[in-house]
């Protein structure tokens, strides 16, 4: 059993990467539920367990934010911002270094692929105005907003899955148990970090071009954002809440903002069409894949492992799956890199008789940070070079990795760092 | 000897786009049972020919009812070849073409007719191209020739 | 997400819930996986209809490698002699075609004396149900919609409510006798009811729900059959002589007219001659075809092999015959049986509900699945209830009359009704929606399975 579902997996794992590094979401997709099929049909995972390996409330917050962020973009709001942003700005750089901050700023809140779907055009506009490479201010773009969804809970996919499975909720991302949380170790990553970036921008010294700023549509859905945020927040507070409440609120929120919408615009089929469903299968399938690994006891064996290799030296531990987190998801994607090592760090943590926030952040700020070295290591890189693709600029692996890998550095150590000292 | 040999080179095509009954007026016009469908870079998209014509009008179940004759023309033939006019030739077109190279032997080409019950075929360049046509009429023309020139 | 993408994955969250429930109801693994495999088959072919077969093999190997089922009883359970007893028709059916079966139909219809409107719709609707009780659905639809559409075609008038007619008829008809549809024989040769039983008990029946379903489509098409009806008058009037399609040679129709009645006759007596030689039940029923086909295989040896390569649909024979196979193996492993016991326990043992359960729902799951897909996933249910102490009889007739009536309820519920409307949408280019269908098709469907469902449980002859 072991055996059939660990081959399974390595194996679809190689089809996903080798299809996703494609952009042919469709065949990794149907790789994934294959393996999956195949996985209950050899009974290496019964029905129940593969039910239970779904998490309902990762899925539900995903999808309610989706569902806003969607209708966010529809508003104009963020493009609104970011031209508000550069007019305002003395020279280039500065205005190239508060478009990176505002994708920061609004990946915090929306996932990352669609931050950079935001922010992008208004980036390209500027690059072009001042005719300059777009591909340093776009991979920034990037880097940021990886860099921030991990900031928040609801920032980006990994951020979700870890706050469901360890029960953490919105403010322990800010302060939890009386100290500072996985945000302000990000925030310490993020001035190193942008301090790199500055160095590759500070040339620009010119005044920004005069783009033009459309007021927004609507203010309702940022409204309607700023409500569940609120909402999320305030429920932290409340003990004892039922299991599935922080789906149900994401939920609540997106299911106003539908309505509104379909009132109003008569377009909500649309949207809900046009929503990243691919990555919510996708969600489900990794959940199952993975599931049969925790069922079959493999994620145990890893953690021994790991465990073994660092005998009693906590921070040994902490450093080894920090580490090994930036090296693995530069290559591998982060959802079910997070999804299967989640557990693994809880095993650990459990055996060296320590609490388990610091591995599971330190995994996270890894994973998510150490997504940025390379274009593929996050879906955000995948998209923002796609975009550069389609006007007409090549993106090689070595240019991205020249700006990605000295900010990742940077990022990592100051954060992971920082997460020691204040949590071991 | 090589198909491009024989081949009739300055090809007639129409494009996809084309009305269907236009098309066929050329058809007739020319004297001939069938033309390629070229896209604007020579490349084949189809073959349209007289029996897709007739596949078009007549209705799809007479081949699976079995043996009947008809004595009249029923109007909804009639009606399909009045319609003729609305469509395009894109829509009638049999889009599953047998294609050879400019270099395939005579013989094969023949072969393919046989097996493949095509009276034309077109031939494609390298880069996959259109550049002839080459009918039933102009193998054996040419497979007979080259036997009648063999001393016995 | 592209549309395969998504289809598979409905498909595999399909495949889950069954699985998922399965294992709450209490089924074992071998169970649950045959459950699973058999529902993975049919929601498969509600989804990819065009890959049916290709889903069918890899299904049934499935089952094999898990172990679910060993070949001997795959082999057993595939039911060949069904399959050939629907060659030897297929091949006889080949033999009508080619001697112009199909003219003296249209010509036969047109040179009814004083031909009117409501006489045509009476005939067509008669016809249908006789074709589909004696030759497979698919065939005598093609040939139903074929001489509809040149009729309606010749008098100008839209085909639309016949053919809906005639597919309605044709349905309701497959429940009439052993032959026709492969559901007849299929529920024959695994229940051991004989073509006599079918007869007495199935046929009338067949033909008071048919009147039933003649009436209701007459008033409702009232208006145009007034139309078609004025036509009439008008060309009779005119004195055109009614010669759309030439009749063929009579000598040879009537020849191959009578080889197929003398087939049909000895099989009608099958049940009496497999008594008199002491022949095992069913043998002369499944013989009959084999040697009629043969014989006539000699005489038209020249066309044989064409016979057996074009009109024997091969394609559908053998998704019959693995999903055969994988319904066997749902009985095979238990899980019949414990669905059975489910059932049984929710109608309290009380036999009059279990026969209204069963025709409902089966009713129900065939306006969805096709007939005989929904026919061969329950009848491993009804043998299940043997065991449980339940008299067949009058469930095998709920089945019967439940699954072929059914498939009068939706656009989908029946191949007769795809393979008609698929004409009718390449040839006059009328798309029917899902609920100008729904309209009639529920309204014939509810009185009519009424009408089968008062006369099982009060009857005396169906206890």
């Amino acid at each position: 059993m072991k055996a059939i579902s660990i081959a399974i997996f390595l194996i679809c794992y190689g089809f996903i990467s080798y299809f996703m590094n494609r952009q042919k979401h469709n065949r990794a997709l149907l790789c994934l539920y294959i393996a999956a099929a195949l996985l209950l049909l050899s009974r290496a995972l019964t029905f129940s367990q593969a039910a239970s390996s779904i998490n309902i409330n990762v899925l539900g917050v995903f999808l309610g934010s989706m569902i806003l962020s969607s209708l966010f973009i529809y508003s104009g709001v963020p493009a609104y911002l970011a031209a508000t942003f550069v007019d305002k700005s003395a020279n280039t750089a500065i205005a190239m270094l508060l478009v990176c901050g505002l994708s920061g700023f609004i990946s915090s809140f929306t996932e990352n692929v669609a931050t950079v779907l935001i922010v992008a055009p208004i980036a390209l506009e500027i690059a072009r105005h001042i005719k300059v490479n777009p591909v340093p201010l776009l991979i920034g773009v990037a880097l940021a907003a990886n860099l921030q969804g991990t900031a928040t809970m609801i920032g980006d996919s990994p951020s979700i899955i870890l706050a469901m499975q360890s029960g953490m909720n919105f403010n322990d991302f800010f302060w939890m148990k009386g100290k500072p949380g996985i945000f302000f170790a990000v925030e310490l990553g993020a001035i190193g970090a942008f301090f790199i970036l500055w160095l590759f921008f500070k040339r620009y010294t010119q005044k920004p071009p005069q783009i033009e700023i459309k007021k927004p549509k609507t203010w309702v859905p940022a409204i309607l954002m700023a409500c569940m945020v609120a909402s999320l927040v305030i429920s932290s507070f409340i003990r004892n809440k039922p299991q599935y409440s922080v789906a149900f609120i994401c939920l609540a929120w997106a299911a106003v903002g539908l309505i509104w919408h379909e009132l109003k615009h008569r377009e909500s089929i649309s949207l809900v069409k046009n929503l990243d469903w691919q990555t919510f299968f996708f969600l489900i399938g990794i959940f199952i894949l993975v599931g049969s690994l925790t069922y079959n006891g493999v994620v145990e064996d890893i953690a021994k492992y790991i465990s073994l290799l660092s005998g009693q030296n906590a921070f040994f531990a902490y450093m080894l799956i920090v580490w090994m987190s930036v090296l693995l998801s530069a290559f591998i994607d982060n959802i079910p890199y997070t999804v299967a090592m989640i557990p693994v760090a809880k095993i650990v943590a459990l055996n060296l008789g320590m609490p388990m926030y610091p591995f599971l952040f330190g995994l996270l700020i890894g994973t998510c940070l150490g997504g940025n070295i390379t274009p593929i290591g996050a879906s955000c890189n995948v998209v923002t070079i796609g975009i550069l693709r389609k006007h007409g600029y090549q993106v090689k692996f070595s240019e991205f990795v020249k700006i990605g890998l000295p900010f990742t550095l940077i990022a990592v150590f100051l954060g992971s760092f920082f997460i020691w000292f204040i949590w071991r | 000897m090589k198909v491009k040999e024989i081949m009739t080179k300055d090809v007639t095509s129409i494009a996809a786009e084309t009305n269907a009954k236009e098309a066929l007026d050329l058809l007739q016009k020319r004297e001939i049972s069938g033309l390629p469908v070229m896209d604007a870079n020579r490349k084949l998209v189809g073959m349209f020919t007289e029996k897709e014509v007739l596949s078009a009008i007549l209705p799809s179940y007479i081949e699976k009812v079995g043996r009947f004759v008809y004595m009249e023309n029923p109007k909804a033939v009639r009606q399909k070849a009045r319609a003729l006019s609305t469509i395009k030739v894109k829509d009638i077109m049999r889009q599953d073409v047998i294609t050879v190279d400019e270099d395939t032997a005579l013989c094969e080409v023949a072969r393919l007719m046989l097996t493949q019950k095509a009276r034309r075929i077109p031939v494609l360049n390298k880069i996959r191209e259109v550049v002839g046509i080459v009918s039933r009429g102009d193998i054996l023309r040419a497979l007979f020739e080259e036997y009648s020139s063999d001393t016995p | 997400m592209n549309k395969i993408t998504f289809k598979f994955i409905l498909l595999f969250f399909l495949v889950f819930i069954v699985g998922f429930i399965s294992h709450k109801v209490g089924l074992n693994t071998q169970q649950m996986l045959a459950v699973s495999i058999f529902s993975a088959s049919v929601f498969a072919t509600l989804l990819f209809w065009d890959f049916r077969v290709a889903i069918a093999f890899i299904g049934i190997a499935l089952l094999l490698i898990t172990k679910t089922v060993d070949l001997e009883n795959m082999v057993k359970f595939a039911s060949l002699e069904v399959i050939l007893f629907l060659v030897g028709m297929m091949v006889l059916v080949g033999l009508l075609k080619e001697v112009g079966f199909f003219a003296w139909l249209v010509t036969l219809i047109l040179r009814i004396k004083n031909l009117t409107a409501y006489k045509f719709i009476f005939v067509i609707s008669v016809l249908s149900a006789g074709f589909a009780c004696c030759i497979d659905e698919v065939t005598s639809i093609i040939f139903m919609t074929a001489a509809i559409l040149e009729i309606c075609d010749y008098f100008d008038v839209d085909p639309t409510p016949y053919i809906i007619t005639s597919v309605i008829a044709t349905n309701i008809g497959s429940s009439g006798t052993v032959l026709g549809n492969p559901i007849g024989i299929l529920i024959a040769s695994k229940s051991g009811l004989t073509f006599e039983d079918f007869i007495l008990k199935a046929f009338p029946l067949m033909c008071i729900a048919l009147l039933s379903a003649i009436c209701i489509t007459m008033f409702w098409y009232r208006k145009t059959i007034k139309i078609l009806d004025s036509k009439i008058k008008q060309s009779l009037n005119n004195e055109i002589l009614i010669k759309l399609i030439s009749v063929p040679p009579e000598k040879q129709i009537k020849l191959v007219l009578s080889i197929f009645g003398l087939t049909l006759l000895f099989i009608a007596l099958h049940h009496r001659l497999e008594l008199l030689l002491g022949l095992e039940a069913n043998t002369i029923l499944l013989s009959v075809p084999l040697i009629s086909a043969g014989l006539v295989m000699i005489w038209k040896w020249r066309k044989a092999r064409e016979y057996i390569e074009k009109d024997v649909e091969w394609w559908t024979l053998l998704f019959f015959l693995l999903l055969f196979a994988k319904a066997g193996t749902l009985k095979y492993t238990g899980a019949t049986d414990v669905i059975a016991q489910k059932i049984s326990f929710i109608v309290k043992g009380n036999p009059a509900m279990l026969l209204s359960a069963m025709l409902w729902i089966s009713a129900l799951g065939s306006s969805i699945l096709d007939n005989v897909v929904l026919v061969a996933a329950f009848i491993p249910i009804v043998q299940s209830f043997k065991d449980l102490g339940f008299a067949l009889q009058p469930l095998w007739w709920a089945l019967l009359f439940g699954g072929c009536i059914g498939g009068n309820i939706t656009l989908v519920g029946s191949t007769a009704n795809i393979v008609a409307l698929g004409i009718l949408e390449k040839e006059r280019n009328i798309k029917i929606t899902f609920f100008r269908w729904f309209g009639i098709g529920l309204v014939t469907s509810v009185v009519a399975i009424t009408i089968v469902w008062i006369s099982l449980l009060f009857l005396p002859i169906y206890r």
